[in-house]
């Protein structure tokens, strides 16, 4: 369910693609800084994309540095700091602990266990900051546990859960952007859900696990993926936005189709 | 329903949830259209699967079909209500697409006369078509579910009270599915292309924002690829 918000580098300008990989690293510089190597370790690209969005929409004052990063020694990149990069850093610690949660759920896997314990102290660090983001994952991914237990056939409602989880991480503050910034994090929610829901289908079926899409009679779902995407993009376009409208675009109109599975 | 809803999927009437759950996997595995492409008798015995365990899951659910909303989750209930406008395009779901289709609403001239001629249920359709006229989707949805004969206007009408509640897939497929029984009517296919109206406009917009809309997405070995050129790539390169 997580790294499927990612931009198609391909189609990137290189100025765009510089200004991405900041942000990224920035937020890994930020998730190194407040969690150590296992927040580290959690980096996604989907909260890049959070982060540029915000960034975007608030005009945030950013603080741009250059740094040799231990992991690649031989480049002297640019990261970025700001509020929203700290933001999205502690939304990535939340989603990634539930991530690990969810694989250890899932078939028990140790290793999945070992990581969601090392991220117990940001997990806790993030909830005190953000405890209406915090309740909405958690809240979410305890009722998606529960679909799945119960085999839930209806599509839409763990989509919609998983749409509402999304939402609530997008909204960073709660003000006259809210509703929109809401919108556009349930729909794209709905879409990544479902995506990944279609690309484990014929492996779920074969290993009897739960799928929400198994009972749907037209297996192809590009038509319902395009539109779920329409709705995000619907709302993204009405954002007053100006600063990194194509690497935004990239991701919405092109990026997140990166993992989709053709069927 | 002609066959006894439990003898399809192969348990007892007093199996458990979770029995019953793996027994539709068991099955699934058996006879998924996706397992078994171009088999048609496949393709039918995963829809009496399919129906069977739908049958039995309303029944233990006390009447509620799998079809419904349930916006009873936490988060949930901050109700997402659709409002302002949309540049290019408009979400037909949630609260906000009465304004897509005008004042009369999504009835227009449909609501009376026709399907008067019906017998089983007539009254029932009306009162669901109410309930939806009135925004009142979850009632709707009850109504629309202890209607057993399921015609392209029920379709029609559970696609409506979906979309109000926020269902979206279960609101398209219903929509095709009433435009599929009842091709020649116009209000049906009407709601089924403002459901599909998004999807021609994203296409368009991603394409002329310069994106190639027509290829998205990878085939297995593809992905794969990506995969495994991932573990040694910084993912930032033109590859």
């Amino acid at each position: 369910m997580f790294g499927y918000i990612t931009a198609d580098s391909r189609t990137m300008q290189r100025e765009d693609k510089a200004r991405y990989q900041s942000v990224y690293c920035g937020l890994c510089r930020r998730l190194n800084r407040q969690y150590g190597n296992p927040g580290r370790a959690a980096l996604t690209y989907d909260m890049t994309f959070v982060a540029i969005l915000l960034s975007s929409l608030y005009h945030t004052e950013e603080a741009e540095s250059f740094k040799r990063c231990g992991l690649h020694p031989l480049r002297k990149g640019a990261y970025i700091s700001s509020a929203v990069i700290e933001y999205a850093a502690d939304m990535n610690i939340i989603l990634a602990y539930y991530k690990y949660l969810d694989d250890w759920n899932d078939d028990r896997n140790a290793r999945a266990r070992r990581k969601s314990k090392s991220l117990e102290q940001g997990r806790s660090m993030a909830k005190d900051r953000w405890p209406r983001q915090y309740t909405a994952i958690s809240e979410c991914m305890e009722q998606l546990g529960q679909m799945e237990k119960d085999n839930e056939l209806n599509p839409d409602k763990p989509a919609n859960c998983f749409g509402v989880l999304m939402g609530e991480v997008f909204v960073m503050q709660e003000d006259s952007f809210s509703a929109a910034l809401r919108r556009m994090g349930a729909a794209l929610g709905r879409f990544i859900y479902l995506l990944d829901a279609s690309n484990d289908l014929k492996a779920d079926i074969r290993k009897e696990r739960y799928n929400p899409l198994i009972a749907q009679t037209d297996t192809n779902f590009k038509p319902m993926l395009d539109m779920l995407m329409s709705e995000c993009t619907g709302e993204f376009e009405n954002l007053p936005l100006e600063r990194d409208l194509p690497i935004l675009r990239n991701v919405l109109y092109s990026g997140v189709w990166t993992r989709y599975l053709k069927r | 329903m002609m066959e006894d809803p439990y003898k399809v999927l192969g348990v007892s009437a007093s199996a458990s949830e979770e029995e019953i759950t793996q027994a539709y996997r068991k099955l699934a595995k058996k006879y998924h259209p996706d397992i078994n492409p171009g088999n048609k008798n496949a393709e039918k015995k995963m829809q009496e699967i399919n129906a069977a365990y739908e049958h039995i899951k309303s029944n233990k659910h006390g009447g509620v079909k799998y079809e419904q909303a349930d916006g009873t989750y936490g988060p949930q209930q901050r109700q997402q209500q659709s409002q302002g406008g949309y540049y290019g395009w408009g979400s037909p779901f949630g609260d906000n697409w009465e304004d897509i289709f005008g004042n009369n609403g999504p009835f227009g001239g449909f609501y009376g006369g026709r399907w008067e001629q019906q017998n089983a249920g007539y009254s029932q359709l009306q009162l669901a078509a109410t309930y939806i006229m009135n925004r009142q989707y979850q009632q709707a949805l009850q109504i629309l579910a202890g209607i057993h004969e399921r015609n392209a206007a029920w379709y029609y009408y559970s696609a409506l009270a979906n979309a109000g509640t926020g269902n979206r897939i279960t609101a398209l497929n219903h929509a095709r599915e009433a435009v599929r029984l009842d091709p020649n009517n116009t209000d049906y296919q009407s709601l089924l292309n403002r459901f599909e109206q998004g999807i021609y406009e994203y296409r368009q917009y991603g394409q002329g924002h310069g994106f190639d809309m027509s290829t998205m997405g990878r085939t297995l070995v593809n992905l794969w690829l990506m995969q495994v050129v991932g573990v040694f790539c910084c993912r930032m390169c033109a590859c």
